[in-house]
């Protein structure tokens, strides 16, 4: 009955399968178009920062620069701080920048305001979320006039120090426009006082180990300051290193401290300032006279640090790699117990030895070799060479029983069985 | 961002449903989703519950919707984050590497609705984006038409904001 039916059921099944693969398509299409066109997206930028906003607390921002004056075609790093309960956060690397006029200066991701050619002033305004700072920069061509080197102190005029305890300074240039900027990074400084130690990182120090003085002067697009003595006027009081004992296995580095007292001020480090020894540099030995030693061989050590007339020394011992055992080995260099030979056969074996930092060596020629017999009375079955160059060549002459191979090297021994057959 | 042309998708749908050889059929799909929103430096990973239905062109070629809405929020330090809804379309092409496991390759679009809430921040933002993906599904047996699968999914990528997920699901071929 059913077959005659025009719409049997497989028929209609396939029919409505296609109708519901032509609606689905149609539903696919729609969906697609209207995820593309209908939906508002985001502000991700935004929605970043009010969460750096929400992580750090920030309660304000402020947008800080060395000089609002800058040289055209300089460049100047911005930084901003934000101030939250307890205390302040750098988020330059976050805020969002901009510039008044981008035909003078921009600002690069990280704070970077690379200016162009042209004077003028340009306004920057660092934001972040509902905050925001700005700061005016001023580009200006005028020339370099004069280079002024002062103390970074609350008596900048006043450059003293004491013995080995660094004066960090500062370089002001004055320029046509009667403007005064910090130029500290941008000079070249130098000394000519013989073992001054003149950093210039992470801040530019100056420090000596004897009075009465130390000169330094600075020198940028062809001007130079005047030469400015360094009053050294103050000995040290006392100095404490650390630490006093140490070990260090070779290849391992060991790093000390010096701390100083100046009168009040106590615990000023001069640990990049000291000199500094050792008394065996076979054994460790300083590089570049900094503070960090290192191991080269096993054995002891004096470390002086030495400042003016002051002292401290420091035992520190060095530890080798020392020898954990050694072994004979076949010729597929393999460890071995038990060696099987036929009679009248040569076989040549290897020594080595096994050290504390799991490397080997071979010794062969270095080792001392010998049989032995442990059936008394017994013809011998092998014999192994100790002569130079044949060192570890082993011959069988006989079946009986076995004989055992042994080595000796730096109070270390090892034995094999060795057995013959026909 | 990449935009996929909506005319030549369509064309796509109807090169694939005319040329089809083999014909598999429809499909449904529901799963759980494990996403992994990075922004801010910090990473907070919501959950979703997901429903999808699909059609199989040819044994390797198929397109599929899905709809999550959210499972659960994630919280890191005061700021709760959760997707509250997630529309996906996917293009996949896949290979049989057995009898029963396939492995494929997606490429689509997702839409999704992201919430974060703390002390100063109360956002409620849509995002869309190109996405791609990868993943395997593996019949419950040869005769069944039942297939477990695992995806992983990128749905969103700019610079401040990231959205990925992995997808384990059941899908049910008629």
């Amino acid at each position: 009955m059913f077959s005659n039916n025009v719409f049997s059921h497989s028929e209609f099944f396939k029919s409505g399968l296609t109708k519901i693969k032509k609606l689905f398509i149609f539903l696919f299409a729609s969906f697609f178009i209207s995820l593309l066109n209908g939906c508002s997206e985001g502000d991700p930028t935004a929605l970043y920062e009010s969460l750096i906003v929400e992580f750090n607390d920030v309660q304000s921002i402020d947008l800080s620069v060395l000089n609002t004056v800058i040289t055209t075609g300089d460049d100047l790093q911005l930084t901003v701080t934000g101030t939250n309960s307890t205390g302040t956060v750098d988020l330059t690397e976050y805020v969002s920048w901009t510039v008044s006029d981008d035909n003078l200066a921009r600002v690069k991701s990280g704070g970077l305001l690379e200016s162009f050619s042209t004077d003028g002033t340009v306004t920057v305004t660092a934001s972040l979320s509902n905050f925001s700072d700005t700061e005016d920069i001023t580009l200006s061509s005028a020339s370099l006039d004069a280079i002024a080197i002062k103390a970074d102190t609350a008596t900048p005029d006043l450059l003293e120090t004491a013995v080995c305890r660094p004066l960090v300074l500062k370089a002001f240039g004055t320029y046509s426009d009667m403007t005064v900027r910090d130029i500290t990074n941008k000079v070249e400084w130098s000394t000519t006082t013989p073992s001054a130690i003149l950093q210039t990182t992470p801040e530019v120090t100056l420090s000596y180990y004897d009075t009465p003085s130390a000169n330094v002067f600075a020198e940028l697009d062809g001007e130079t300051s005047s030469q400015v003595d360094v009053i050294v006027n103050e000995d040290i009081d006392s100095m404490i290193l650390s630490p006093t004992t140490g070990t260090l296995s070779t290849g391992d580095t060991l790093t000390f401290q010096v701390l100083a007292v100046y009168g009040s001020d106590t615990d000023v480090d001069i640990s990049s300032t000291v000199d500094w020894d050792s008394s065996d540099t076979s054994k460790a030995a300083f590089n570049s006279n900094d503070e960090v030693l290192t191991g080269i061989a096993q054995g002891s050590t004096t470390v002086t640090a030495t400042c003016g007339l002051q002292e401290e020394t420091a035992q520190i011992s060095v530890e080798g790699k020392t020898i954990t055992s050694i072994e004979i080995e076949d010729q597929n260099n393999q460890a071995i117990e038990l060696l099987a030979m036929k009679l009248n056969e040569i076989y040549q074996l290897s020594a080595y030895v096994h050290y504390s930092d799991d490397s080997k060596k071979e010794i062969t020629e270095d080792a001392t070799w010998s049989a032995t017999h442990p059936a008394v009375g017994n013809p011998v079955v092998v014999t192994v060479s100790d002569t130079a160059l044949e060192k570890g060549k082993v011959t069988s002459y006989a079946i009986e029983n076995f004989d055992h191979v042994t080595i000796e090297y730096s109070g270390f021994n090892d034995l094999i069985t060795v057995q013959v057959s026909p | 961002m990449f935009k996929i042309k909506p005319r030549l998708l369509l064309l796509l749908l109807c090169v694939a449903s005319i040329s089809s050889t083999q014909a598999n059929g429809l499909f449904v799909d529901v799963g759980y989703v494990s996403s992994d929103v990075q922004i801010a430096e910090q990473k907070f990973k919501p959950t979703l519950l997901q429903v999808g239905i699909g059609w199989q062109f040819t044994d390797r070629f198929s397109i599929e919707l899905t709809q999550a809405s959210s499972e659960s929020e994630d919280t890191v330090a005061t700021v709760d984050a959760e997707i509250e809804t997630m529309s996906s379309v996917m293009l996949r092409y896949g290979s049989p590497v057995s009898g029963t496991v396939n492995v494929y390759m997606m490429v689509g679009h997702s839409d999704f609705d992201l919430s974060m809430t703390g002390v100063t921040v109360d956002s409620n933002e849509n995002f869309a984006g190109t996405s791609w993906g990868f993943g395997f599904e593996e019949r419950l047996s040869q005769a069944s038409d039942f297939r477990l699968h695992f995806d992983y999914i990128s749905h969103y990528k700019e610079d401040e904001l990231t959205v990925d997920s992995i997808q384990l699901g059941v899908r049910y071929v008629f």
